[in-house]
């Protein structure tokens, strides 16, 4: 978080805060443009942190409590 | 941009918004640098102390700029602005997707804070539940499933592993009728783990079967909640049933270890370091539904957070992320997937007894009012009620947790206030104090912030 970037050092600077190599290409590509669609500099006091694909395990369903998202 | 007025803290991080932002702070002793959370695009980033002064200052509606906050507060205003289009929305529709089914309502236990009349039989004489009856209602639910999606039955009770022939049996029929449609079919067996014999633990790896096993901790504290009638206790036979258990754990699902915790158990230390020793997926240290007072409530919640610290630091994202109410924070903020439903209750979720009546929700099971369909029926006017999203119905619009949360349990709710849409303070405290916490953690597993940092939480 040190001096304004250009949008393209923007996406650089969010997306490396975490290792690569363990994201899909469609995550790291929607983060990006998520970045740049907001046109904002927001690296200097607001740094985004970016989403992480989840585990392969599905989430379940408790006997008291169900989840509202699953399908 | 509308000002909400909303701060909490007595334990745990303190919250500032304003509007859509939010700022999360730890204790000043930490020297955590604080969250910045965005209650819509479920966006969460680390903020410079400027944008955190900067955001109290827009709070204040003062026209004079304090010196140098210029530039943090034009992001905090472009953020606040900003869409994240990557956001999935809560919106849930009817459709049922998961049911549970109470294959017994007959317990060999006697724990002190069972709902379901005290011994598991939610005051029905009828002990277990007719396969017969049961197999036209889950194909009518099946019915209603499209090709290719998911459908998960729970089998819970009283104690459900006391009928195995009739979970193989439902198990077998829904595996069977699902598979010739392409719908996923999955399962979950809730049970005191007093009977995990090999023929019980073969019937659950057939099943790939996903575990909920309810135990308070060590013997001292399970002994005391979870006794048989004649106060018996029965910690040692459960433990070495999870070990057997464990023998086969790559043919099951995942397994937990569930405790429930209130005014007769608050060590939730002790809980976790029994639960510690087991090569278990996830623990999950659940506020007993009955529970009203708002200082057991702090109290659980300065334990739960306690705990959290302890695991992240032993054991980082991977640690916190076995503690199920972290892990869900977690999920939903990688998913980006807002909540509208704290659960799918009258939606997505349906409960039927061992009378074959059915219910939207565990908790209501044996209240003749609640009862929203028998055997294959569904009473749509009474399910109009629950047509509208939760955070809706109990008006969470002013609270900036709501899209992590959901509106919370009716039936906690209405055990507090009377009312299913009227919410219990003390659950919706707690509820922010974890979510705040579980963002703090979010950002720093997310942003690869030096292990000095997680240490200070």
């Amino acid at each position: 978080m040190k001096d304004a970037l250009s949008s393209s050092q923007v996406n650089s600077q969010v997306l490396s805060v975490q290792n690569l190599s363990e994201q899909s290409e469609s995550s790291v590509a929607l983060a990006a443009a998520a970045v740049a669609e907001s046109a904002m500099t927001l690296h200097k006091h607001v740094m985004i942190v970016r989403p992480q694909s989840i585990r392969g395990t599905d989430r379940l369903t408790n006997g008291c409590k169900p989840d509202g998202q699953r399908d | 941009m509308n000002q909400r007025a909303q701060t909490q803290t007595q334990i745990g991080p303190t919250v500032e918004i304003f509007d859509k932002i939010v700022a999360i702070s730890g204790p000043e002793s930490s020297g955590l640098e604080p969250t910045g959370f965005h209650l819509e695009n479920l966006e969460v980033a680390a903020i410079s102390p400027e944008a955190e002064t900067a955001l109290a200052f827009l709070k204040s509606s003062a026209t004079a700029r304090a010196e140098g906050l210029d530039e943090a507060l034009e992001e905090l205003k472009a953020w606040n602005g900003s869409i994240n289009q990557n956001v999935k929305p809560g919106t849930l529709h009817f459709g049922p997707r998961s049911i549970t089914i109470n294959v017994t309502q007959v317990c060999n236990l006697h724990c002190t804070y069972c709902a379901a009349g005290g011994d598991g039989t939610f005051g029905d004489p009828i002990k277990k539940i007719s396969v017969e009856k049961t197999i036209p209602q889950l194909k009518a639910f099946l019915e209603r499933v499209p090709e290719g999606r998911k459908f998960h039955i729970t089998f819970l009770g009283g104690e459900p592993l006391l009928y195995p022939e009739g979970i193989a049996l439902l198990a077998e029929y829904v595996k069977s009728t699902a598979k010739e449609r392409s719908i996923s079919s999955s399962f979950t067996v809730v049970t005191n783990g007093t009977l995990f014999s090999p023929a019980n633990i073969e019937l659950l790896a057939k099943l790939k079967a996903n575990l909920i096993i309810s135990v308070d901790g060590p013997p001292e504290l399970n002994d005391r909640t979870r006794p048989t009638a004649s106060g018996r206790g029965v910690t040692l036979k459960v433990i070495e049933g999870i070990e057997l258990l464990l023998q086969r754990k790559s043919e099951l699902g995942t397994v937990e270890l569930s405790g429930v915790f209130g005014q007769q158990n608050q060590d939730l230390m002790a809980a976790y370091e029994f639960y510690s020793q087991f090569s278990v997926d996830h623990m999950d240290f659940t506020y007993d539904h009955l529970e009203t007072s708002a200082e057991v409530s702090e109290q659980y919640t300065a334990r739960l957070l306690a705990v959290a610290s302890r695991a992240f630091q032993e054991n980082g994202e991977a640690g916190l992320r076995k503690i199920k109410t972290f892990d869900r924070i977690f999920e939903l903020l990688d998913k980006q997937q807002q909540v509208q439903n704290y659960c799918g209750a009258g939606k997505s979720f349906f409960m039927i007894d061992a009378r074959n009546q059915i219910y939207t929700c565990p908790w209501v099971a044996g209240d003749s009012k609640e009862v929203v369909g028998v055997g294959s029926e569904l009473w749509v006017d009474k399910l109009k009620a629950y047509e509208a999203p939760l955070t809706e119905l109990n008006q969470c619009g002013s609270c900036w947790a709501r899209n992590l949360c959901g509106g919370g349990c009716m039936f906690i709710h209405k055990n507090k206030t009377g009312s299913k849409h009227k919410v219990d303070d003390n659950f919706c405290n707690r509820t922010r104090l974890l979510i705040a916490q579980g963002i703090m953690y979010y950002k720093i597993a997310r942003s690869g912030v030096a292990s000095a940092e997680r240490k200070a939480l």
